[in-house]
């Protein structure tokens, strides 16, 4: 597998912010690299750089072989970005911004035509595709942004964030559509603050935080950093908590969450949970909750990226505040 | 691979469309000239009369060039939509001339302002105005007026490209807008302002403008008011163009 992308100690400055610091990685041809990272991580800067938006201040990228800043013509010939928000025309129809898009991209006017009709179909907007974009709905924005990504075939495709802001029928939809992406050979390297996104998507995740890279490695590499997985037993009565936390000790570590009383069993899995059971059972403590979990990615990102927000079940994010993020590059 | 002129020609059609599917350019460019050229007669002209001027004369070339004003903080409206729904950026990504986003924008202002042209000239012509230097100097005078309209675009564009908003960006260019019309030769000769604003009045790009148009309708002198405006015009397009340049090679 020859590199698709490779990104040498970018370093990235806006006055006072600081929002790449010295970022390495790589991504092979053909595989899809997600990029994770909380609000303000750098994510966007890093796309930009990489979409030849952007001059970094020091280091050096390529994309398929190509220099961004030296070679920045060539590169756009080989990329195509989606970006946060869909980029499309509102006034214009789907139709036309295909045709616009493919037109710019050096098809002819029957090429361009019979581009966009094809795109339509596949990204299912055939019906829509003569109404304004203004009209459409946030899933069939992102699907015709995607499609006028695609108006030629680019080898790399660059998705920033393409579902915040989705309801999850359509997040799903577009995931399909990126795995078909991948099935077509494309490198795609996409940016997500949702961690089931990236665990869904990518063969690979480089994890950035404050404009550094903090891990990188497959989506199971990175679980398993956080030592396996864990029982959790609930209790009805949080004060039931620290007992509970005690008479369980003998099975694996426990941590004993204050305010709910639940009880985290560490590096314990599926062999010891009749052990739980008896000994949860022997204490006559009422329990709501007993389970198994696995390590999420949430955990990894956590522990990584050493936010404060503690409980894995809290969501990192808030689909508004990637406003902050892109105000910020 | 990238040609300026093929894709600045499918930008400029874009911004075309753009504008004649958007009601409020539509009245921007028709209707809000139109209006004013009614209304200035309606209150003004018998008083501008019996002070001696010939309204029916000055007045269209005055409106001729707030429309072509218009057209440019219209431009910077449509700057500022790009910019912020990111089609500028995706724009920037394709292997398209760097020249071409903004060469393409120009071409939809010009058909703004020479839309705007054509229906000041019909009701001027139409009240009494008369080309009394020779009818020939009529496309000197649409060229005066829509080289002034895309330098002032260009301007007006800038301003659009760091606003913000759309909404922010008509706000921002009105600003310039109002003192550089209201106090210019457009209803007031420039020996009737106070003494002190008089130089500003009198060598500020919009009197200049609408005195080179009034020449060319037979009021005044053609050789140095024509070249006062195309001077100042020309100098808006080469500042404001390298500047756009400059930022479109910085990019997004």
């Amino acid at each position: 597998m020859s590199a698709a992308i490779e990104v040498d100690a970018i370093v990235k400055t806006f006055g006072d912010t600081q929002a790449l610091d010295g970022v390495t990685f790589n991504a092979d041809a053909g595989e899809v690299l997600g990029l994770l990272g909380p609000n303000g991580a750098g994510k966007t800067t890093m796309i930009n750089v990489l979409a030849t938006l952007l001059r970094p201040d020091s280091g050096s990228a390529r994309v398929a072989g190509l220099d961004v800043v030296d070679d920045a013509e060539t590169v756009r010939q080989h990329i195509a970005l989606t970006g946060q928000f869909a980029a499309l025309d509102e006034v214009l129809t789907g139709r036309e911004n295909l045709r616009l898009f493919a037109r710019l991209r050096g098809l002819d006017r029957s090429a361009a035509r019979s581009k966009a009709d094809e795109l339509l179909e596949r990204f299912a907007l055939s019906e829509a595709g003569d109404r304004s974009v203004s009209t459409y709905s946030g899933g069939m924005r992102r699907r015709l942004d995607l499609a006028a990504s695609l108006v030629v075939s680019a080898s790399v495709l660059f998705l920033d964030e393409p579902t915040t802001g989705l309801d999850p029928r359509s997040r799903t939809d577009l995931w399909d559509v990126v795995r078909d992406l991948r099935r077509d050979g494309l490198t795609i390297v996409l940016t997500t603050q949702y961690l089931e996104e990236a665990d869904q998507l990518a063969e690979r995740i480089v994890v950035i935080d404050t404009g550094e890279v903090v891990a990188s490695g497959t989506p199971d590499e990175l679980k398993a950093m956080t030592g396996g997985h864990s029982v959790v037993v609930i209790p009805l009565d949080p004060a039931d908590g620290p007992a509970l936390g005690a008479a369980l000790s003998p099975v694996g570590d426990s941590n004993v969450d204050e305010g709910t009383g639940a009880v985290t069993l560490l590096d314990t899995a599926a062999p010891q949970l009749p052990e739980v059971v008896r000994i949860v059972d022997s204490t006559n403590v009422d329990i709501s909750d007993l389970s198994l979990r696995r390590p999420t990615l949430d955990e990894v990102f956590m522990q990584l990226t050493d936010h404060s927000a503690a409980s894995s079940e809290s969501s990192i994010q808030t689909p508004n505040e990637h406003v902050a993020e892109r105000n910020a590059s | 691979m990238s040609s300026l002129a093929a894709d600045s020609a499918l930008l400029g059609a874009r911004a075309v469309t753009k504008t004649s599917r958007n009601p409020a350019s539509i009245m921007g460019a028709i209707l809000f000239p139109l209006l004013f050229f009614l209304l200035f007669n309606v209150t003004m002209r018998r008083i501008m009369e019996a002070q001696g001027f010939d309204y029916v004369q000055l007045l269209p070339s005055a409106i001729v060039v707030q429309a072509m004003l218009f057209a440019a903080i219209s431009s910077a409206y449509y700057v500022a939509d790009d910019r912020v729904s990111g089609v500028l950026q995706r724009l920037l990504s394709m292997p398209i001339h760097r020249g071409a986003p903004m060469l393409g924008r120009a071409v939809g202002d010009v058909v703004r302002a020479a839309t705007s042209l054509v229906v000041l000239l019909v009701v001027g012509v139409a009240t009494g105005m008369r080309f009394d230097a020779g009818i020939a100097w009529l496309p000197a005078y649409i060229g005066v007026a829509l080289l002034f309209a895309v330098g002032a675009a260009l301007a007006m564009g800038l301003l659009g490209y760091v606003a913000g908003s759309p909404d922010n960006a008509v706000s921002i260019a009105t600003i310039p807008y109002l003192p550089l019309f209201m106090v210019s030769s457009a209803f007031v000769p420039v020996e009737d302002f106070p003494g002190w604003l008089q130089p500003f009045v009198e060598w500020q790009p919009v009197t200049a403008v609408i005195d080179a148009l009034r020449a060319l309708t037979g009021d005044g002198d053609i050789a140095s008011t024509v070249g006062r405006s195309v001077g100042w015009s020309i100098a808006l397009l080469v500042l404001c163009g390298y500047l756009g340049a400059r930022m479109m090679r910085r990019a997004a």
